[in-house]
């Protein structure tokens, strides 16, 4: 078998390193040299996808080729922008509300043994329940305007930021504990120095899944109740059978996934240099 | 279990229980109290006898969503689970696309729905495929490194006890990738319903996302509110059924693993 030579043993690790969220970022920085395959891989689908389309002749509003969704994707480039802008806006307001209100609450709930006792439980069952579900709930409610969609965006993004604040905050070696307190660590000192810096892995791996939530929170609201937005005009779009014009409305969501990936990715890197490099260097 | 430990456990479990309760019971003296119109918030012991009122018209687009989500994430399994296993085993297919297939990852997936509405109509069948999408890439890329990562000791050990090469897939490799599968069949499941319901709200004939948007644009709240917690019995029930079958296919790992906060 072939995972008796060394090389291809690594190679099984390091795939298997991969899978978490970050698996974007390393995929592309270890690959170097063999980065060409998957490029040729990818245009060798749209090939065979373009071939397919016009040799079967599929009907354009049901099946585009891609040329056909990136012809049409620049024509209405200017259309798709405006309603661009709105879900990221949303998409990034969401994000930041669950992580103004969820880092204080993770804060507080994991300094309470009586808070953390009494709920912690609780927002791991409501961790697992599908929040997308009140979506309509919260459209009754607000209208159709932005807040709703920030609404819907922060509470599908909440419950990761919290519960990793809560595992962070809470989970500390006590010997580093009782070190800087017999250095005469005042309490600030302890909270500054020692537990925030120790939280701050933990609290990242939160802030990147609730990274991958923002798009979908914005989107789905603008699917509900949209006047604009991606999620809005896909659906009309669709609601019109032009499919060329859907697919290309999924590739601009996509960016704005992307964007918040490789956001996240960049603060994280400022934010704990030192938790990144030493990851990289043992997830090798 | 002797009588202390079930004292213990009946302390621990009375927290949440107790913080549940009184949450609760602010909501319905909040509500009577400040006089909140029921159109807005409705009671929580209104939710519950609207529900239980409606609950013969609710429980067949109980069993559609259901109905739905179960197929789709059957098929997610049935494709995603060989599928991670050709990846694990070719090298060619992992360089060729992996990295696209992370890629696509990172497509809204939800936003597929529009279009399978387009393509498949109202029926059943673009909640289905939604599911599926939903859940294919958690299990696929989570059977992939379950099946690539192999502690090589195991297979030399398996290799100096003179195992075949079917016993070496069967009971070395299939063993020590189940962990790493369910990480991905239970990620899968706590989101299947979520790939139903998102299709039902925009184009459905049955289904729990259509009575729900039916509840409130008669601004029935309260039916709304059941009709949501019946979504969520679903959405746990996936969960925590997959949890069950994870216990017992994996009983070694999951006694050794012994936490609940996996879910992570």
């Amino acid at each position: 078998m072939k995972q008796r030579d060394p090389e291809a043993a690594e190679k099984a690790a390091d795939v298997s390193g991969q899978v978490a969220r970050t698996g974007l970022v390393r995929t592309l920085g270890q690959l170097g040299l063999p980065f060409l395959q998957p490029v040729l891989a990818f245009l060798l689908l749209l090939a065979l996808w373009q071939l397919i389309v016009t040799i079967f002749g599929v009907p354009q509003y049901l099946f585009p080729g891609p040329i056909e969704v990136i012809e049409r994707g620049i024509r209405a480039a200017p259309k798709i922008w405006a309603n661009y802008t709105t879900t990221l806006r949303s998409a990034v307001l969401g994000y930041l509300l669950a992580v103004v209100v969820a880092v204080p609450g993770s804060l507080i709930i994991a300094y309470s043994a009586f808070a953390e006792k009494s709920l912690f439980p609780g927002l791991v069952l409501l961790h697992i329940t599908p929040k997308v579900t009140l979506a309509p709930i919260i459209i009754a409610w607000l209208g159709f305007g932005v807040l709703p969609k920030v609404v819907v965006t922060a509470l599908l993004c909440f419950m990761p930021i919290m519960l990793n604040g809560i595992l962070g905050f809470r989970s500390i070696d006590p010997e580093i504990v009782y070190l800087s307190q017999s250095c005469g660590a005042r309490p600030w000192e302890m909270f500054w120095k020692v537990r925030l810096p120790n939280a701050l892995p933990t609290l990242f791996t939160g802030l990147k899944h609730a990274a991958s939530l923002a798009l979908v929170g914005a989107v789905i609201a603008e699917f509900i109740g949209g006047n604009h937005g991606l999620g809005y005009y896909l659906v009309t779009v669709m609601d019109n059978m032009q499919t060329d014009l859907g697919l290309a409305i999924m590739a601009a969501m996509t960016t704005i996934g992307l964007a918040f990936f490789f956001g996240i990715q960049i603060i994280e890197g400022l934010a704990i240099p030192w938790h990144v490099s030493k990851r990289r260097r043992e997830g090798r | 279990m002797t009588a202390a430990s079930l004292a213990e456990r009946a302390r621990e479990v009375s927290y949440p229980v107790g913080a549940a309760l009184v949450a609760l019971a602010v909501w319905e003296a909040g509500v009577r109290l400040f006089k909140v119109p029921r159109f807005i918030l409705p009671l929580p012991t209104s939710i519950v006898t609207e529900g239980l009122k409606r609950s013969a018209s609710i429980t067949p687009h109980f069993w559609i969503t259901s109905y739905e989500a179960t197929v789709g994430l059957v098929a997610a399994i049935l494709v995603a689970i060989p599928l991670g296993l050709l990846f694990s085993y070719s090298t060619f297919l992992r360089r060729s696309f992996y990295p696209l297939l992370v890629f696509i990852d990172e497509v809204p997936k939800i936003a597929f729905a529009p279009i399978l509405i387009t393509w498949f109509g109202f029926g059943l069948e673009p909640k289905m495929i939604l599911t599926f999408i939903v859940c294919f890439f958690p299990i696929f890329l989570n059977s992939m490194a379950g099946f690539s990562a192999i502690e090589e000791e195991f297979i030399n050990l398996g290799r100096s006890a003179g195992a075949r090469e079917w016993e070496m897939f069967w009971k070395i490799r299939i063993h020590s990738a189940m962990p790493n599968v369910f990480v991905g069949l239970k990620m899968a499941a706590a989101s299947a319903m979520t790939g139903a319901v998102v299709a039902e709200f925009l184009a459905a004939d049955q289904g729990l996302g259509l009575f729900l948007q039916r509840a409130l644009s008669e601004l029935n709240m309260a039916l709304g509110f059941a009709t949501i917690v019946t979504m969520w019995v679903i959405g746990l029930a996936f969960f925590y059924g997959m949890t069950l079958i994870e216990s017992w296919a994996i009983r070694w790992h999951v006694s050794k693993r012994g936490g609940r906060t996996e879910i992570l």
